[in-house]
């Protein structure tokens, strides 16, 4: 049951209940100057050629199939769940040396300065081991993010597994362009 | 049957095993290790002497024993290969012993270089690269007899030595042959930066150091003379001057060295069946197109996967490797992407600095050199952008990253400065 | 971990883990929305919320304030016991006291202002929130006050005059059935997130849309075939002009007009004034553009627009500005019928269940009519369609106690911050003999009362609910109370019996009060509480379209009116115009002095995602989403006056100042501020002056203000 995280940037809105729902799942301690696992944007992106581009974005780990974080990791603190196929991690032994930051072309793994360890998102494997949604998919009352069985992804024929987001964004800008200006 | 033997067993062997192994269950894999401990990053050891992991913590696979049975291999343990023959695949141990295989893997890694001066044997001298060396250092550290310490060599591995001794609030001074630290990967201008946040954090620093040899005082200390008569005394000295590419051995073998073991794309050398990967290899780079020995903990893992299953008949190839120096120390950060010595006076130069961030960049026709310093969290997406402007002329920039990038409070300046080859 | 820890740590409820799912409703917002809760609750404590998928109203979703529903309730602001002030008033200074002393005195207080002045002098108020309104209502009431107020003064309410005015009804899009959809100041993704869905749907359906807005929103770029950015304030010279448009070119449904509607021809005589080229030049958009919307709207029927609650009323030309746009609806057909706009009444609260309750012979029985509600004959409109006081006119009337004095406030949730002037309101808070006031948190405005009684949140009560698709609820505390704090009807029900008060319902406690309202509808309170879920009420109806104009509207004509029978009655003094005409959004602040010294147009109250009023301004999840207040300024005008993003800057009007963070977009035009309201430290309505007011309604234009801008 392996699963794909989707996203689609035209049902986003950057309102951000997914943050908050991964706050409130992972008992995130923002006073202790920690961050949540997923991160939104609201973000005006201009153009040489002009126009603005409005992106809403929410993103968290890709849980890349071939995830070079885990690789990246001295320590192996990082493996994919052979169930959901999240790249999850146990941090006892990390030693906050940023070489998963390093690894990560998305800018995923997080750290905390209480302790000098990564964390990041799990993908809530806990919970889709219990047939539940990730917290944040959960909260997106917009359809925007969801995760969905691998089959019923290829089946579907859709291209907004987050992880081919990064050529999504760029097929987009034009058509954004020539709807604002 | 395809014979397979693995010479040195540290993250590039371990994972070319694992993907043989994965690929052909039938293999029969030999395993020929100088070492009796499971694979392990060099790196940790001054981890280790810090207190942040457990012995055990440094041996991310498990132990010999558990590896030999997991991934089922014969492991020769404390066998150090001497020598091979590149003609008919042959290994030579130092017992006079030989064995003939289909395919060879030479991932034997790099061992800290101490040059031969005299005092390098002096009780208190030290080098940092192996896990005796982090035990032997976390002894002495503990001892309480440490009241002083010299890290010669403002290295990677040098700077890590004096994290150590900070955390042990022990007094360091860090010495380099170099006019600045990190030179071979950071700017002037960054190192600058770097020198003022050490030296606020107490550290001394002398640049322009070579070291000449090691005196004993009377009072049982030891001192450092370099070469210019400056002389730094202590109660231990660290040299941390670089590390080589283990393939001595290979003279003769007639597989082609240069600083390390040269490969092609499929860490392949010059003589079929005989692979290399890890840090005695030398592999394309993408910047300059040439041969680079890169010693990362990734590319010993990736490089060691491709190696392995190409040894099993399947086609893999390593790519997207760039020049990379990390450097974690103290709650600091510095990353330096490409190759600082490609930079001419003429290139283009951005430099911005907050109180977070400090970053130079310099860039010819296309990027050449990133230094940044507090960037951590973000270095991942800076340095995928890097790559991908040499992979791919016609890639854009994505949003995703544009994103990350501003949202993590880099300038629009340099976004603009290291997409300028994108549309 | 082992497999059991790994579970807890996932909050995965089940025996073994101890974590169990309660039901709840999210209170945050205003009552017209209220999401059903999955609360996960372990020994008392609330783990996480998630919405609830089987409930009938939001089907598992929640907004992003929802979301944070832990974070709101373990504020650490919360108030845990009945306090008493016992420093200056706003210095925050208060002892605990029992419920007991917390009672005593209120009814004493209470007791001496109603004998030396008149029960009158206690006004009685509710901000958020909203649900124990009814009891509240009647409280006041029969205590013998006239004085009910609540922040509808400046909420929604000022919509629905215009729709009782014009339709007698409200009348909400009906998009599941529409071809185009007319956003009009759409904000849906980020204050009704339960609209989305459909629009959503419509598009992927082939509908068509079309948003106005000030600024470039996410409904614009996810949502729109056409997108209008209009300069704030001119929506209605716009809905003119589409009017002139639609009827010039034959779009209009005559037979419609003829049959159901009422003024037509002067209407039509008013919009000859709003010709394309000189609504364009009101609004700044392309007659193209304009052209093309109206076509779609006016000819891809059936077609509905977006009312908007508070976007387009909060400016002083606010009602006849939705006068106007209603009107569309009007000229085209599109009230009353599947697809457009169709008319549904509140069962309970505010929303519309399909069946009736006596909430308003519950809220109204015990009425004084022995003096004149506070605000009244100011603002005719209001008078005649609200059953509360404006109070808009509280500042004055307490500041100049006529037509008689104000020395008592009974406030729930009362929100200081809401009032333009907020700083002389509070100022005037020195004259008052005694202010009580009930919330769960310290807020700003508490800190002036006397006494502060402890409310408790959704989760730790029990409460009555209605919800569309003929629903009621009754839920049941997921929670108990934190600390001492109680449910907010338990006060006033506990209070009645200590003032003894003429009210054996009330006395009786809310449960009664409850079961007396729904009586008739075949379910009593202790069936409610049976089920989890909301209960299908059995006497609820489906609304039917064209019904509602089949019986005739309940306007004074029978009919939609364009021209207003109700304000044509009003006393000519008020200056007030039966047509919905057009006026300058900032007609009082135009003279040349204040044009050029208040040269930005400032929209003060702009919706962001992660607030809802001051509501959520100090749940911390929330307030790091976005830390600091934040001035929205347009990228020219910030390159012109030398604001960078995030600079320091300081905004002025004739009114007050308030110092914040410049945030630089693109997504509004130049001449063009925005900010969030409700900020303690940078309080928008500073900034809004108490006469600017819309004279029909009596609506402050927080919209619609002028101001300036500088770096400090």
């Amino acid at each position: 049951m392996k699963h794909v995280f989707t996203f689609d940037p035209d049902r986003c809105c950057a309102c951000s209940s997914c943050m908050i729902a991964c706050t409130d799942q992972n008992d995130i301690d923002l006073k202790a100057g920690e961050k949540c696992f997923r991160k939104t944007y609201d973000t005006e992106v201009a153009f040489k050629e002009g126009g603005i581009y409005c992106a809403y974005l929410s993103t968290a780990c890709m849980h890349c199939e071939d995830a070079p974080c885990i690789a990246a990791c001295p320590v192996g603190c990082i493996s994919k769940d052979s169930d959901t196929g999240f790249t999850i991690y146990d941090n006892t032994n990390c030693i906050g040396c940023k070489s998963c930051a390093m690894a990560c072309p998305f800018g995923a793994p997080r750290y905390n300065g209480a302790d000098g360890k990564m964390v990041k998102c799990d993908g809530c494997y806990i919970r889709v081991k219990h047939g539940m949604k990730p917290a944040c998919v959960r909260a997106c009352s917009f359809g925007a993010l969801d995760c969905i069985m691998e089959e019923e992804y290829r089946n579907s024929g859709s291209d907004k597994a987050c992880n081919v987001l990064i050529d999504q964004a760029n097929l987009r800008k034009k058509e954004a362009l020539r709807r604002w200006r | 049957m395809n014979k397979i033997a693995i010479i040195g067993f540290g993250a590039a062997g371990y994972c070319a095993a694992a993907a043989a192994r994965k690929c052909d269950p039938d293999a029969l894999i030999d395993v020929y290790t100088d070492d009796g401990r499971g694979p392990y990053n060099p790196m940790l050891a001054t981890y280790y002497v810090k207190g942040a992991i457990d012995y055990e913590a440094m041996f991310p696979f498990g132990s010999l024993d558990e590896i030999e049975e997991r991934l089922n291999l014969c492991i020769y343990r404390n066998s150090a290969v001497t020598g091979l023959d590149g003609e008919t695949k042959t290994i030579f141990l130092s017992d006079g012993t030989k064995a003939a295989y289909d395919n060879i893997l030479i991932s034997t890694g790099a061992a800290a270089f101490v040059p031969p001066i005299q005092g390098g044997d002096l009780p208190g001298v030290f080098k940092m690269r192996t896990a005796e060396d982090g035990v032997y250092l976390k002894k002495l550290l503990d001892s309480g007899k440490i009241r002083s310490g010299l890290v010669v060599g403002a290295s990677w591995v040098g700077i890590k030595v004096v994290e150590d001794l900070v955390e042990h609030g022990i007094p360091c001074t860090l010495v380099d042959g170099a006019d600045w630290a990190f030179s071979i990967a950071a700017f002037r201008q960054t190192a600058q930066r770097i020198h003022r946040d050490l030296e606020q954090k107490g550290i001394k620093l002398a640049f322009g150091q070579m070291l000449s040899h090691i005196e004993q005082e009377k009072d049982g200390r030891i001192t450092a003379v370099m070469k210019n008569g400056c002389r730094f005394t202590a109660d231990a000295i660290a040299i941390c001057i670089g590390v080589r590419p283990n393939a001595a051995f290979l003279k003769d073998s007639g597989v082609a060295v240069n600083r390390g073991v040269l490969v092609d794309e499929r860490m392949s050398t010059n003589l079929p069946g005989i692979y290399a990967a890890g840090d005695c290899c030398e592999a394309f780079e993408i910047q300059s197109g040439e041969r680079k020995n890169i010693g990362l903990w990734f590319n010993a893992r990736k490089q060691g996967e491709v190696a392995g299953a190409n040894m099993a008949g399947r086609r893999k190839a390593f790519g997207g490797n760039a020049l990379l120096n990390l450097a974690h120390y103290l709650d600091y950060d510095f990353i330096s992407i490409g190759d600082v010595a490609s930079c001419r006076d003429e290139d283009q130069v951005y430099e911005y600095e907050d109180d977070r961030y400090y970053i130079r960049a310099v860039r010819g026709e296309k990027l050449k050199c990133l230094n940044m310093i507090g960037t951590g969290e973000s270095n991942g997406v800076v340095k995928s952008l890097f790559i991908k402007c040499f992979e791919n002329n016609q890639a854009e920039m994505d949003m995703t990253s544009i994103c990350h990038l501003k949202g993590s409070g880099f300038p629009d300046s340099f976004i603009d400065f290291i997409g300028r080859d994108q549309h | 971990m082992n497999e059991l820890e790994k579970k807890i740590k996932a909050k995965i409820p089940g025996e073994d883990t101890g974590i169990e799912i309660k039901r709840s409703l999210c209170a945050i917002c205003s009552p017209g929305c209220h999401c059903g809760l999955d609360c996960y609750v372990k020994d008392g404590k609330l783990l996480k919320v998630e919405g609830t998928l089987e409930h009938p109203y939001n089907r598992g979703k929640l907004c992003t304030k929802g979301a944070a529903t832990r974070n709101y309730i373990y504020r650490e602001d919360r108030v845990r016991t009945p306090l008493k002030r016992v420093g200056p008033r706003g210095e925050g200074k208060f002892e605990p006291i029992s419920w007991d002393e917390a009672y005593r005195i209120i009814a004493e207080k209470l007791g001496t202002v109603k004998e030396k002045y008149s029960p009158h002098s206690v006004a009685f108020f509710s901000g958020y929130c909203k649900w124990y309104r009814p009891i509240l209502h009647r409280f006041c009431y029969t205590f013998g006050s006239v004085n009910f107020g609540t922040d509808d003064s400046t909420c929604f309410k000022s919509m629905d005059i215009a729709n009782s005015l014009t339709i007698g009804a409200p009348g909400g899009p009906n998009i599941p059935n529409t071809n185009t959809f007319l956003g009009w100041n759409y904000g849906g993704y980020y204050s009704n997130h339960l609209s989305v869905g459909p629009v959503q749907a419509l598009k992927e359906r082939g509908g068509k849309v079309i948003i106005i807005d000030v600024r470039y929103s996410p409904a614009a770029k996810n949502f729109a075939d056409i997108f209008l950015q209009i300069k704030p304030g001119t929506d209605g010279a716009l809905a003119l002009g589409m009017g002139k448009l639609i009827i010039d070119n034959g779009w209009a449904d005559m037979d419609y007009i003829g049959k159901y509607t009422y003024g037509f021809d002067k209407y039509k005589e008013l919009v000859q004034n709003y010709p394309l080229d000189k609504v364009c030049e009101i609004t700044g958009l392309n007659p193209d553009d304009v052209f093309e919307a109206t076509k779609l709207y006016a000819t891809n029927g059936p077609a509905c627009i977006n009312f908007s609650a508070s976007a387009l009323t909060h400016r002083i030309n606010g009602l006849q500005t939705h006068r106007a746009i209603i009107c569309l609806g009007a000229l085209t057909g599109n009230f009353d019928r599947p697809g457009g706009n169709v008319p549904s009444f509140a069962s309970y609260i505010h929303k519309r269940g399909g069946f009736t309750t006596r909430e308003m012979e519950f809220r109204e029985e015990k009425r004084p009519f022995d003096q004149l509600r506070i605000g009244e004959t100011r603002f005719p409109a209001w008078d005649e369609y609200c059953d509360e006081f404006q109070a808009m006119d509280l500042l004055r009337q307490i500041e100049e106690e006529t037509p008689y004095p104000i020395k008592a406030i009974v406030g729930f949730g009362m929100n200081a911050k809401m009032f333009p002037e907020t700083d002389k309101l509070v100022k005037a808070f020195d004259k008052l003999d005694f202010f009580v006031d009930a919330d769960m948190f310290m807020t700003y405005t508490a800190k002036y009362a006397d006494i502060v009684l402890p409310s408790c949140s959704s989760l730790e009560r029990g409460e009555m609910k209605a919800y569309e698709g003929g629903y009621l609820a009754f839920t049941k505390p997921a929670i108990p109370p934190l600390y001492e704090s109680k449910s907010d009807v338990d006060m006033l029900c506990e209070l009645a019996r200590v003032m003894d008060l003429d009210d054996d319902l009330i006395k009786a406690g809310y449960e009664v009060c409850c079961d007396w309202m729904i009586e008739g509808n075949g379910v009593t309170v202790a069936d409610l509480k049976a089920s989890d879920l909301p209960v299908k009420i059995q006497t609820a109806k489906p609304v039917v379209p064209g019904a509602y104009l089949e019986k005739g509207c309940r306007t004074p004509s029978g009919k939609i009116e364009f021209y207003s029978k109700a304000i044509a009655a009003y006393d000519p003094k008020y200056g007030l115009n039966p047509l919905p005409d057009y006026v300058d959004p900032l007609f009082d602040e135009n003279d040349p002095e204040t044009k050029e010294k208040y040269p930005f147009h400032m929209i003060a109250g702009i919706r962001i995602p992660n607030t809802i009023h001051s509501r959520v301004h100090e749940v911390p999840w929330l307030r790091s989403l976005r830390p600091d207040p934040l001035c929205e300024i347009n990228q020219e005008d910030a390159r012109n006056l030398g604001i960078n993003d995030g600079d320091a800057v300081e905004v002025s009007s004739p009114y007050g100042t308030v110092r914040l963070k410049a945030m630089i977009t693109a997504k509004l035009q130049p001449g063009v501020l925005a900010m969030a309201h409700g900020y303690t430290e940078a309080n928008a309505n500073v900034l809004v002056g108490r006469d600017h007011l819309d004279p029909y309604s009596g609506y402050p234009g927080f919209k619609s203000l002028r101001c300036s801008i500088r770096k400090y």
